[in-house]
C-alpha cells in the first residue's frame, strides 16, 4: 500500500515533544557543565585570594607609613609631587615655545628611528635565509656557478643591512642629542619625577601585586571574571589546580606503581608560604572569625590556608623534605591527586570530628581507598616509611624530637620486647625495608648466620633474666606464684599477665591455667644447670648498712630502685626494682651466694647480660685479710631479711590429664594411643622420633615409670609445652629452646595487612559490654563521650584527649581498621576471644598476654607499628645519614641500649631567661683574664652558641608592672634551684632563685648586631628568679648522678659539697668527643681501667659490649661534638714541632736554654710540686697526704698522651674550669703570675704550654728521666721552698 | 555492628518514592472514574452500588498520608512507624535465601503469567501489579540490608530492568490476549487491521531522534546523579568478595555454580548464541509473524519465556540481590556476613556409583600405565556418568521423537528435529543439574579432574 499524506503522529505533538526533549538535553549539559565546574577549590581559591588581598592593603599601608610617617601624609606628598610636576609640565607648554618646538623634533626622531628599526629587523631577516642557504650549499658542495650566486645574494643583502643598520645609528645618536637638548630644558621637572618614583617605589611595586590578585581597573576585573567561566577557565585561567609530580615517589595502586600527583596545594594555598627566616606568613590558628580580612586582622589563619608549621623540616628548599622532591602524600597519605575534601580522604582525629567533617563537607568513612589520610594522633607513623634506623626521630641535634610518638612507640617495644614474639624484620635480603627489631642469633643459632651471608642477623637481646640457671636461684612455688601474676609480686615489673585474663575464666580456664603454672614452674627447675657459684671469704662477716651505703654509692641505683628510704628519689628503672629480691631466692647460703656471685660476676651467670662488671673487688690488707667486701654487703644488705615461703601450686590430677589429651591425642599419637600411653606411661615412640616438646614424655630408666616418675614427667611436659605455647622463649634464655621461632605475627609490614585478615571475632559484643578500666561498656563510653565532646562539657583537655582517644580506636575498631584492632588488642589482649571459648578448646584460646601499658603508651606503640609497611621508596628518598650523622644516631641507640645516660649527663640543662640591663647573665666574661692562645683552643674546640633567642618573655611579679623582656639560653649545670635554697621562701613563688653554670662558650652579640657584646665563657655563674625563667629544660640523662649529688650535698644547696659531690660521681660526658681520643675510648670501653679513684668507690664498669659497638660508641662522642674522628694527629710529639719549639725556646729563655732543653723544661715544670700534689707523674705513686679524704686523687698523668686530646688539654691546662666548672683541678699557671722561677723565666703561657708538651711526650720523657722523683714533701715544706724561688 | 534501619534521610527520600506512586494514583483514580464502572459493596457494609474508582481513591488517600508521614516525621527517626515487621522479613528471607525454594518460585510466576495471561494481562491487574511491587519496594527500602543491595548504583539498572521486563511481558500478553480473541473470533489480528505504510521521515527518524536525545538526557542526568560505584583499585592479591560479574552475565556466573567453567562459561553461552541464530530455521510455525499471540504459538513462546525469565532474568536477581559474600545464599532483609558459612558437601557421581552403590574403591590411573590405558581407567571409572550424558544427549531425542514429539519430529524432519531437540536439552540440562544438586548433592555426573573436563 503506498505511503499516503498523512503523517502517522499529529507532527504538532511531536514537534512540541521535540522540544521538551531538547530542552531536557540542554538541560541536562548545563547540569554537567556545573557539577563540573563546582568544585570546592574554586572557592578556597578565591577566600585565599581575599586573605592574599587584605595582606597587601596592610603591606601599602606599611609601607606608606614607612615612606611619609603617616598614610596622610603620604598621599599629601605624592599629590604634593604630582601637582608640582604637573604644573611645570603646564608652564613648559605655555609659556616655552622652544619646548614644544623641540619635543615634536623628538617625537619625529623616535618615530623615524622606530621606522627605520623595522627595515633594520626584515632586512637582517633577508641576510640571514641568505647565509642559511649559502651554509646549506657549502655542506651540498654545489657546482661553483650555483655558489656564486649563493654567496653574491649573501654579500647583497648583507651590504643592505650594513647600510641600513649604519643609519638606524645614526638616528638613535640624533634622537639623544635631541632628548639632551630637552632634557635641559626639563631638568627640574625630572628630577622632581626621579623623586615622585623613589618616593612611591615600595608602594608602587605592592600595588602592582596587588592588581594581578585583586584588579583596580573594571576591564581588568571584568577580564578575570571572564576567565572564571567554565570552559573560558580552560584557557589558562587564574584558578587552577595546582599539581606536584613525584614520579620518583610512587604510589602503589592495586597492583601497579604509578608515579605520584599532590594536589594538595589547590586547596592549601598558604602551606608553603614562608617569610624571611622560614617564618610561617599565614600561621595556623583555629580562629572563630569567618572573614579573611579578620584571619589577616589577628595574624591566624584556620585550615587550609594556613602555612606549614615546621617549615625548618618541610616544605623548604633549606629543609631535609623540600616540597618539589617530597610533595605532600608520602608523609601525610590521602588520595594527593584529589581536589575535594571528600576524596582526599582526609583523616578525622576523632569520631567529634569526623561529624564535624560530615556536616561541613560530607565526609564518610570510605574504606576503598588503601591509604587514608592519616589522623593526626597516628601522622608520625609515616616517617618510619624512610626513616628506618628511628632514632633520629627522637633525639636530633638539629631538629629536636620531630616524631616523638612513633619514637617513644619505638622504645616502649624495645623496653617490653615485643620483638620477641613479633619479629620485626627490616630487611629483604639484602635491602632494607623497614625498622628491623628482631631478636639476636642465640648460641644455637650462630653457626647457621655464618654460614649464610645473606641472613643479616638481628640486635636485640632478650629482654628477660636468662632462666637457664634459674634452680639456683629460686624455687618452683616462687616460679609458679611470679608466672601466674608478676605484678602481684613486683609492680613495677615489664613481664606481662598471662594467667587469669578474660579469656582463662570459665572452668577449664581455670583448672588448666593451674597445670600449666605448676608445669613451668617444674620445667623450669628442671631444665635448669648449675653453674659455680662463689661465696665470700671464709672468714668475713658481711655487713649490711655498708652494704646498703655500697649499693647507693657503687651505681645500682642508677639501673636498679630499691624501696629502702636510702635510695629514696632514685627512680631509675632500667632493671628490676630490687625491694623484694630476698622472697624470691633459695633459702640459706644458696640464695645469699647465688646473689653474691651475680653481683661479682653477672657474665658468669648469662654471657649476654647487660648488667655489667662492676668490680666490686675485695679490699684485702697487708696481711691478705679481707677488709671489705662490696658485693658480700650488698648481696647481704639485699638477702635481708631472707627468703619467704611460697605456697605450692596446686592443680587437679583430672585437668593435668585433659591438658596432656588436648596436645597428645589425634596429633602425635592416636586417641588410641594416648589412651594406652596413660594407662601403661610408656610413650610409644622413641627418643629418636621425637622432635618436639614431647621428648621429655621418654622416660630413661628401665621398664615404666612408676606413678610418680609419670607424674614428674608429664608436668615436665606440659610445663615445656606450655613454654613453647606462650612463648617465653622470647623473652628468657631457656635451655632447649636455642632454635625456636617467635610465635607471633610478623609485623615488619603489619600497618598493610589487609583488614579483612583482622580476627576480630565478636569484640563488638566484648565492648558493648565490657572494655573499660572499671570492666564498664566501652561502646556506652564513647556514646557519653561523644555527646559530652559536642557539649563541650569536659572537665580539662586532658579528659577530653583521653576519651577522645578511646573514641577514635573504638570507631576504628567498628570500621575494622587496623589502629582500633592493635589498640584493642594491647588493652585487652584476649578480648578477641570473647564468647569464642566454648567452642575454642583450651590451647587453641589466644595466648597475648597483657603488659602494664597506659593508652597513652598503647597510641604510641600503634603509631609506630602501624608505620611498619615495608614499602621503602626509592633509594633517595630513604633516610642515609653521612658517616658522622651515622655514629651519632647509632651511639645514641647504645647510649641507650647500655643506659650510659643514667650515670653520665650527656646533654646539659638548658636555661631560657628572659633578661634586662645589669643582669649577670648579660655579663660577659673578661677574657684578657685568660692565655689568649687557650681562649682561641677553646673556641675552636668548643664554637660559641647564640645566647639572645630572639624570643621575649612577659615577667609577672605579684606587685610590680608586668615587663615584657627579651631572653638568653645557656646550657649549662643547674645549682642551686628553690628545691635545695636555703632561701626558698614558699609564699612567693615568682622570686625562688635559682643559680646556673654555663658548660659552653656563648656569644652574648646580638644576632645582626655590629657592637660585639663578648663571650660568656664556660664556668659562668649567674643567678636568676622564677619568674624570669622562660623556660627550664632539664636534661634528660645523667638523673643517678645528679641523684648521688643530691644524695651526697644534702637537702641544702652548697656549693663546695656540690662540687666535691660531683668531684665523685660519674662524670658529665658534654664535650667529650673534643676531649678523648677515639682510639682509646675504644679501648677503654672493652676493658675499663681505672683512671680516678673516687671516694664513692664508684669507677667506670665492664659492660658486656662488642667490637663494634665499643667503636661506635667510641665514634659517637667525636661524631657528636664535630671532632676529628677516627685517627687524629698529635703534633705535640712531632719532631718537627719539638725543633721548632726547642729554637723558640733557645730564643726566648737563652739563660734556660743553656741549662735544659725545651722538653727537659717542661719535665721540670710537670714535675713542680704543683702537679705532683695530686697527679702520680714519673712512676711516682700519688701518696699526697694519704690520709686527708679532702685531697682528691687526680687520675695518673702517664695514660695523658694516648688518652686526651692535645687542643682540649690545652684549654684543659690552661682553665679547667672551663671543661668541667666543679672540678677540684686549679688554674696552674694563671696569666700574669710569675710562678716557678726560673723555668720559663717564669712566663705562665710558656709554662702551660710547656707542660702540656711534657705531658703530649710523656714516655719519651720518661726514658730520659730514669730516676724517680723526689718524694713527697710537706704543702709547708713545699711553699718555702716556692717561695725561695720566686 | 548495628545499622539503624532508619535515618531521616532515608525517611525523607522514601516521601519522595509515595509522592510519585500518589500522583499515578491520583491520575488513575481520575481514569477509573471514567473507564471502570461501579460495583457492589459487600452486604456487611450496606451493599450499595459505588464507583470502583473509590476503592482507588481510597488507596490514593492512604498514599498520601504516608507521603505527608514522610515528609513531616523524618526528624526522629527511631520513633518511625512504617517499617516492614520483622515476621515478614523473616519468611521472605527464608522464602528467597534457599536456591531451591527461589527456582521454584520462579517456575511458580512463570507458570503463573502463562496459566493467567488472560486475568493479569488487563490494565487492573497491570496497576495492581506495578502498585504492589512499588510499595513492595519502599517499605523494602526502610530495611538497612535491602537498601545495601538494591541502592547499589551498580544494581539500580537491575531494579530498573525488573520493572521493564515486567512491563513488555504484561505488554505482550495484553495484545496477545486481543489477539487471540479476535482469532478466536475469526477475524484477523489487530496489526493486520492498519497495515498502510508510513513515511520514514517523520514518523521514524524523527521519532528515533527525539528518542536518541531524550535517552541520551536521561543518562546524563542519572550520570551526575548517582556517582560511579568505583571502588578499590583492582589487585591480584586482594580481590573483592563477592566477586560479581557485570550485571548482565550474573545468569551465567549462576550456572558456574553447577558445571564446570568450560560448560557454564563456553558451551552454553555459545550454544545460547548458535541457538537463537537457529531458531528461524529451527521453527516450522508459520503463524504469528509481525503479530502478537499466544495461542497459535504456545510452545515457542512457553519455551522461549521459560529460557528468558526463570533462566535468565532470575538467575541474574539471584546473583545481583541473593549471592554475597563466599557467593553464599543471603535473604534480601539479611546482613551480608562474611563469616556465614554454609556447608558444601557435593558428591560426584562416581563415587555414588563405585564407593556407595558398589561398596568398592574407585579406579585409579595407575601414573606408570601409558597414557592410553590412564585414559581407559578414566572412562571406566566415569563410564556411569559418561554413559547417562551420552544417554541424555543421543537416546533421549529418539525417545522424543517416538513420544511427545512425534508430530515434531515428523514434521522437522531428522536432522532439524536432532538440532532442536539437542538445544531444548541443554536449555533442560540447567534446572536438571539443579534439581540433582539439591536433592542427591550431586557435584558432577562425570568428574575427570585429571584433564579438567567435569560435566
Amino acid at each position: 500500500m503506498p505511503a499516503t499524506d498523512q503523517y502517522l503522529r499529529n507532527i504538532k505533538k511531536v514537534h512540541v515533544v521535540f522540544c521538551l526533549s531538547a530542552i531536557a538535553f540542554a538541560l541536562s549539559t548545563v547540569l554537567i557543565l556545573y557539577r563540573d565546574h563546582d568544585d570546592e577549590w574554586r572557592g578556597y581559591q578565591s577566600d585565599f585570594d581575599a586573605i592574599e588581598t587584605a595582606v597587601a592593603r596592610n603591606a601599602i599601608t606599611a609601607a606608606e607609613v614607612e615612606a611619609g610617617g603617616s598614610a596622610e601624609a603620604y598621599t599629601t606628598k605624592s599629590l604634593e609631587l604630582k601637582e608640582r610636576i604637573s604644573s611645570i609640565d603646564s608652564q613648559l607648554a605655555t609659556s616655552n615655545k622652544n619646548y614644544s618646538e623641540l619635543s615634536s623634533t623628538v617625537a619625529e626622531t623616535a618615530r623615524l628611528y622606530d621606522l627605520k628599526g623595522r627595515d633594520v629587523r626584515f632586512k637582517r631577516a633577508d641576510r640571514d635565509v641568505a647565509k642559511a642557504n649559502l651554509d646549506l650549499g657549502i655542506r651540498d658542495a654545489v657546482p661553483a656557478d650555483e655558489m656564486d650566486q649563493l654567496t653574491k645574494a649573501f654579500n647583497d643583502a648583507k651590504s643592505i643591512v650594513d647600510t641600513l643598520e649604519l643609519e638606524w645609528e645614526q638616528l638613535e645618536t640624533r634622537y639623544r642629542e635631541e632628548q639632551k637638548e630637552l632634557q635641559e630644558i626639563t631638568a627640574e621637572r625630572d628630577a622632581l619625577e626621579a623623586e615622585l618614583k623613589a618616593y612611591t617605589a615600595q608602594v608602587a611595586r605592592i600595588e602592582t601585586a596587588l592588581d594581578d590578585i585583586a584588579p583596580g581597573s573594571t576591564l581588568k576585573r571584568f577580564k578575570r571574571g571572564f576567565m572564571e567561566l567554565p570552559i573560558i577557565d580552560g584557557f589558562n585561567g587564574h584558578q587552577r589546580v595546582i599539581q606536584d609530580w613525584l614520579p620518583e615517589l610512587k604510589i602503589t595502586l592495586g597492583m601497579s606503581k604509578t608515579a605520584r600527583f599532590d594536589r594538595c596545594r589547590t586547596c592549601h594555598l598558604g602551606i608553603d608560604k614562608f617569610g624571611a627566616g622560614n617564618v610561617p606568613s599565614f600561621p595556623h590558628g583555629e580562629t572563630q572569625d569567618s572573614s579573611p580580612t579578620e584571619w589577616v586582622a589577628a595574624n591566624e589563619f584556620p585550615h587550609p590556608f594556613s602555612s606549614h608549621p615546621r617549615p625548618d623540616v618541610y616544605l623548604t628548599a633549606s629543609s631535609p623534605h623540600p616540597l618539589p622532591e617530597f610533595g605532600c602524600t608520602i608523609c601525610h597519605d590521602g588520595q594527593g591527586s584529589a581536589t575535594s575534601f571528600h576524596n582526599a580522604q582526609h583523616g578525622p582525629n576523632d569520631p567529634k570530628q569526623a561529624q564535624e567533617w560530615k556536616d561541613e563537607f560530607g565526609y564518610f568513612h570510605n574504606h576503598f581507598w588503601e591509604y587514608p589520610m592519616l589522623p593526626e594522633r597516628l601522622r608520625e607513623s609515616s616517617c618510619l616509611k624512610c626513616h628506618h634506623e628511628v632514632i633520629e626521630l627522637g633525639v636530633n641535634p638539629k631538629f629536636g624530637p620531630t616524631a616523638p610518638k612513633a619514637f617513644e612507640g619505638w622504645q616502649l617495644i624495645q623496653k617490653y620486647g615485643c620483638f620477641g614474639c613479633h619479629e620485626i624484620n627490616g630487611f629483604d635480603g639484602h635491602d632494607r625495608i623497614g625498622p628491623d627489631l628482631r631478636l639476636e642469633p642465640t648460641i644455637e643459632e650462630l653457626p647457621k648466620y655464618a654460614s649464610d651471608p645473606n641472613m643479616v642477623p638481628g640486635k636485640m637481646r632478650k629482654v628477660g633474666p636468662g632462666l637457664k640457671h634459674i634452680a639456683q636461684k629460686s624455687g618452683e612455688n616462687w616460679i609458679a606464684y611470679w608466672t601466674e601474676d608478676p605484678q602481684r609480686f613486683r609492680p613495677s615489673t615489664r613481664m606481662p599477665k598471662f594467667f587469669g585474663l578474660s579469656n582463662l575464666k570459665d572452668h577449664a580456664g581455670i583448672e588448666i591455667s593451674k597445670v600449666e603454672l605448676a608445669g613451668i614452674a617444674q620445667f623450669l627447675s628442671h631444665q635448669s644447670t648449675d653453674i659455680e657459684l662463689d661465696s665470700p671469704a671464709a672468714n668475713y662477716v658481711p655487713d649490711a648498712e655498708r652494704g646498703k651505703e655500697s649499693m647507693a654509692k657503687r651505681g645500682c641505683i642508677a639501673c636498679h630502685q630499691h624501696a629502702d628510704p636510702a635510695f629514696a628519689g632514685g627512680d631509675a628503672d632500667f632493671g628490676p626494682d630490687l625491694s623484694l629480691t630476698a622472697q624470691k631466692l633459695l633459702p640459706g647460703q644458696a640464695g645469699f651466694d647465688w646473689v653474691y656471685t651475680w653481683i661479682r660476676d653477672p657474665q658468669r651467670h648469662h654471657p649476654r647480660s647487660r648488667m655489667p662488671n662492676l668490680f666490686l673487688e675485695p679490699v684485702v690488707d697487708a696481711e691478705g685479710k679481707v677488709t671489705e667486701d662490696p658485693a658480700a654487703d650488698i648481696a647481704a644488705f639485699l638477702v635481708g631479711n631472707g627468703p619467704k615461703e611460697w605456697p605450692a601450686p596446686e592443680f587437679d590430677e583430672s585437668a593435668a590429664n585433659d591438658l596432656a589429651e588436648l596436645y597428645l591425642s589425634g596429633k602425635l599419637l592416636t586417641a588410641a594411643q594416648f589412651k594406652d600411653f596413660m594407662e601403661t606411661r610408656v610413650f610409644p615412640l622413641a627418643r629418636e622420633e621425637i622432635k618436639g616438646d614431647e621428648i621429655e614424655l621418654v622416660f630413661d630408666g628401665e621398664g615404666a615409670p612408676d606413678e610418680n616418675q609419670f607424674r614428674t614427667l608429664m608436668m615436665n611436659y606440659l610445663g615445656r609445652r606450655s613454654i613453647s605455647r606462650y612463648g617465653c622463649y622470647g623473652c628468657h634464655d631457656i635451655n632447649g629452646f636455642g632454635t625456636s621461632r617467635p610465635i607471633g605475627t610478623a609485623l615488619q609490614d603489619w600497618g598493610r595487612k589487609d583488614p579483612s585478615r583482622l580476627a576480630l571475632e565478636h569484640v563488638a559484643e566484648f565492648l558493648h559490654h565490657h572494655g573499660e578500666k572499671d570492666g564498664s561498656s566501652t561502646a556506652a563510653f564513647v556514646n557519653d563521650a561523644l555527646k559530652k565532646a559536642t557539649a563541650d562539657a569536659f572537665d580539662s583537655e586532658e579528659e577530653r584527649e583521653e576519651a577522645m582517644r578511646t573514641s577514635f580506636f573504638y570507631d576504628s575498631l567498628m570500621h575494622h581498621g587496623r589502629p582500633g584492632f592493635i589498640f584493642q588488642k594491647l588493652r585487652h589482649p584476649r578480648s578477641y576471644d570473647y564468647e569464642k571459648t566454648s567452642t575454642k578448646t583450651y590451647v587453641e584460646r589466644l595466648v597475648m598476654p597483657k603488659f602494664p601499658l597506659s593508652d597513652d603508651n598503647i597510641e604510641s606503640i600503634a603509631t609506630f607499628v602501624l608505620g611498619l609497611v615495608a614499602e621503602p621508596p626509592s633509594e633517595q628518598y630513604v633516610y642515609t645519614p653521612d658517616r658522622r650523622t651515622e655514629d651519632r644516631n647509632q651511639g645514641e641507640i647504645l647510649l641507650r641500649k647500655y643506659n650510659c645516660i643514667s650515670c653520665h649527663m650527656t646533654d646539659m640543662h638548658e636555661i631560657e631567661v628572659a633578661v634586662s640591663d645589669g643582669d649577670q647573665a648579660m655579663e660577659p666574661t673578661d677574657a684578657s683574664a685568660f692565655h689568649g692562645f687557650a681562649l682561641e683552643k677553646l673556641l675552636e674546640i668548643r664554637p660559641p652558641s647564640e645566647a639572645w633567642t630572639g624570643r621575649d618573655h612577659r615577667v609577672v611579679v605579684d606587685g610590680e608592672d608586668d615587663q615584657t623582656l627579651p631572653t638568653m639560653k645557656f646550657r649549662g649545670m643547674l645549682m642551686m634551684t628553690p628545691e635545695n635554697s636555703p632561701f626558698y621562701d614558699e609564699d612567693d613563688p615568682e622570686t625562688w632563685q635559682y643559680s646556673f653554670t654555663t658548660w659552653e662558650p656563648a656569644s652574648l652579640t646580638k644576632p645582626g648586631s655590629e657592637e660585639d657584646a663578648g663571650l660568656k665563657l664556660p664556668g659562668s655563674l649567674f643567678v636568676t628568679q622564677q619568674s624570669r625563667i622562660a623556660k627550664l629544660k632539664k636534661a634528660e640523662t645523667g638523673g643517678f648522678a645528679e641523684w648521688l649529688v643530691r644524695r651526697s650535698m644534702g637537702d641544702e644547696f652548697n656549693p663546695k659539697a656540690f662540687d666535691d659531690a660531683w668531684q665523685n660521681g660519674p662524670p658529665p660526658l658534654f664535650g667529650e668527643g673534643v676531649k678523648v681520643q677515639t682510639e682509646w675510648l675504644y679501648r677503654f670501653l672493652r676493658e675499663p681501667d681505672q683512671i680516678r679513684y673516687l671516694k664513692t668507690g664508684l669507677r667506670m664498669p665492664k659492660f658486656n659490649m662488642s667490637q663494634n659497638e665499643a667503636r661506635i660508641l667510641a665514634n659517637y662522642f667525636a661524631a657528636a661534638d664535630g671532632a676529628i674522628y677516627p685517627y687524629e694527629a698529635i703534633p705535640q710529639s712531632d719532631q718537627g714541632y719539638l725543633a721548632e719549639m726547642q729554637e723558640l725556646f733557645s730564643k726566648n729563655h737563652a739563660e734556660r736554654a743553656s741549662e735544659n732543653s725545651y722538653l727537659q723544661e717542661s719535665w721540670q715544670m710537670l714535675s713542680t710540686t704543683l702537679c705532683i700534689k695530686c697527679h702520680s707523674v714519673g712512676g711516682r705513686e700519688f701518696s699526697a697526704a694519704p690520709n686527708d679524704p679532702n685531697v682528691t686523687h687526680a687520675p695518673n698523668l702517664d695514660r695523658v698522651n694516648s688518652r686526651l686530646r692535645p687542643d682540649w688539654l690545652s684549654v684543659w691546662v690552661s682553665n679547667p674550669k672551663w671543661i668541667t666548672p666543679y672540678t677540684a683541678m686549679p688554674i696552674p699557671f694563671p696569666k700574669g703570675q710569675k710562678q716557678y722561677n726560673p723555668l720559663f723565666g717564669a712566663d705562665a703561657e710558656s709554662q702551660t704550654i710547656g707542660v702540656r708538651d711534657a705531658l703530649m711526650n710523656y714516655y719519651r720523657l720518661l726514658e730520659k728521666n730514669t730516676e724517680p722523683l723526689p718524694p713527697w714533701r710537706d704543702p709547708a715544706a713545699a711553699a718555702a721552698e716556692q717561695a725561695s724561688l720566686n | 555492628m548495628h545499622h539503624p534501619n532508619l535515618t531521616s534521610d532515608v525517611i525523607f527520600g522514601l516521601g519522595f518514592l509515595y509522592l510519585v506512586q500518589l500522583v499515578m494514583n491520583f491520575f488513575w483514580t481520575i481514569r477509573s472514574l471514567k473507564n471502570d464502572g461501579h460495583c457492589r459493596l459487600p452486604s456487611l457494609l450496606g451493599g450499595a452500588e459505588v464507583p470502583v474508582a473509590m476503592w482507588w481513591g481510597l488507596y490514593t488517600a492512604i498514599l498520601i498520608m504516608l507521603t505527608a508521614a514522610h515528609f513531616t516525621g523524618y526528624s526522629s527517626p527511631d520513633s518511625f512507624q512504617v517499617l516492614l515487621p520483622d515476621w515478614f522479613k523473616a519468611v521472605v528471607d527464608v522464602s528467597v535465601s534457599d536456591p531451591k525454594y527461589f527456582f521454584a518460585q520462579t517456575i511458580a510466576v512463570f507458570a503463573a503469567i502463562i496459566l493467567f495471561r488472560r486475568q493479569l494481562a488487563t490494565d487492573t491487574a497491570g496497576w495492581i501489579l506495578l502498585n504492589a511491587s512499588t510499595l513492595f519496594l519502599s517499605l523494602s527500602l526502610t530495611d538497612w540490608d535491602f537498601r545495601q543491595i538494591v541502592g547499589k548504583p551498580d544494581n539500580v539498572p537491575i531494579v530498573g530492568m525488573l520493572f521493564i521486563v515486567g512491563f513488555f511481558t504484561w505488554l505482550s500478553f495484553k495484545k496477545a490476549n486481543e489477539n487471540d480473541a479476535r482469532l478466536e473470533q475469526g477475524l484477523g489480528p489487530l496489526e493486520g487491521e492498519n497495515n498502510e505504510k508510513v513515511l520514514v521521515w517523520p514518523d521514524l527518524v524523527y521519532t528515533e531522534l527525539i528518542v536518541m536525545i531524550g535517552l541520551t538526557a536521561f543518562l546524563f542526568f542519572w550520570g551526575v546523579c548517582l556517582e560511579a560505584p568505583l571502588e578499590e583499585p583492582a589487585s591480584s592479591v586482594k580481590t573483592p568478595n563477592p566477586s560479581k560479574a557485570p550485571w548482565y552475565f550474573l545468569g551465567l556466573q549462576e550456572m558456574l555454580v553447577y558445571y564446570d567453567p568450560w560448560l557454564a562459561g563456553v558451551v552454553f553461552p555459545s550454544t545460547i548464541l548458535g541457538g537463537m541464530m537457529a531458531l528461524p530455521y529451527i521453527d516450522f510455525n508459520k503463524k504469528g509473524n509481525g503479530y502478537y499471540t499466544f495461542n497459535e504459538r504456545k510452545f515457542a513462546i512457553s519455551v522461549f519465556l521459560f529460557g528468558f525469565l526463570p533462566l535468565w532474568v532470575g538467575m541474574i536477581v539471584l546473583g545481583t540481590f541473593l549471592r554475597g559474600p563466599n557467593w553464599n545464599m543471603f535473604g534480601i532483609y539479611e546482613y551480608w556476613d562474611v563469616h556465614k558459612l554454609e556447608a558444601l558437601n557435593n558428591v560426584n557421581l562416581s563415587e555414588y556409583f563405585w564407593l556407595y552403590g558398589l561398596g568398592m574403591s574407585m579406579p585409579v590411573p595407575d601414573a606408570s600405565d601409558s597414557f592410553f590405558w590412564q585414559i581407559c581407567t578414566i572412562v571406566y571409572r566415569e563410564a556411569p556418568g559418561i554413559l547417562l550424558t551420552l544417554g541424555y544427549l543421543l537416546l533421549l531425542p529418539s525417545l522424543m521423537a517416538m513420544t511427545v514429539f512425534r508430530n515434531f519430529a515428523f514434521r522437522m524432519g531428522f536432522f532439524r528435529f536432532m538440532v532442536f531437540a539437542n538445544l531444548v536439552l541443554l536449555m533442560a540440562a540447567l534446572p536438571a543439574k539443579m534439581i540433582l544438586r539439591w536433592a542427591f548433592n550431586l557435584k558432577y555426573l562425570v568428574a575427570i579432574p585429571e584433564y579438567f573436563i567435569n560435566i
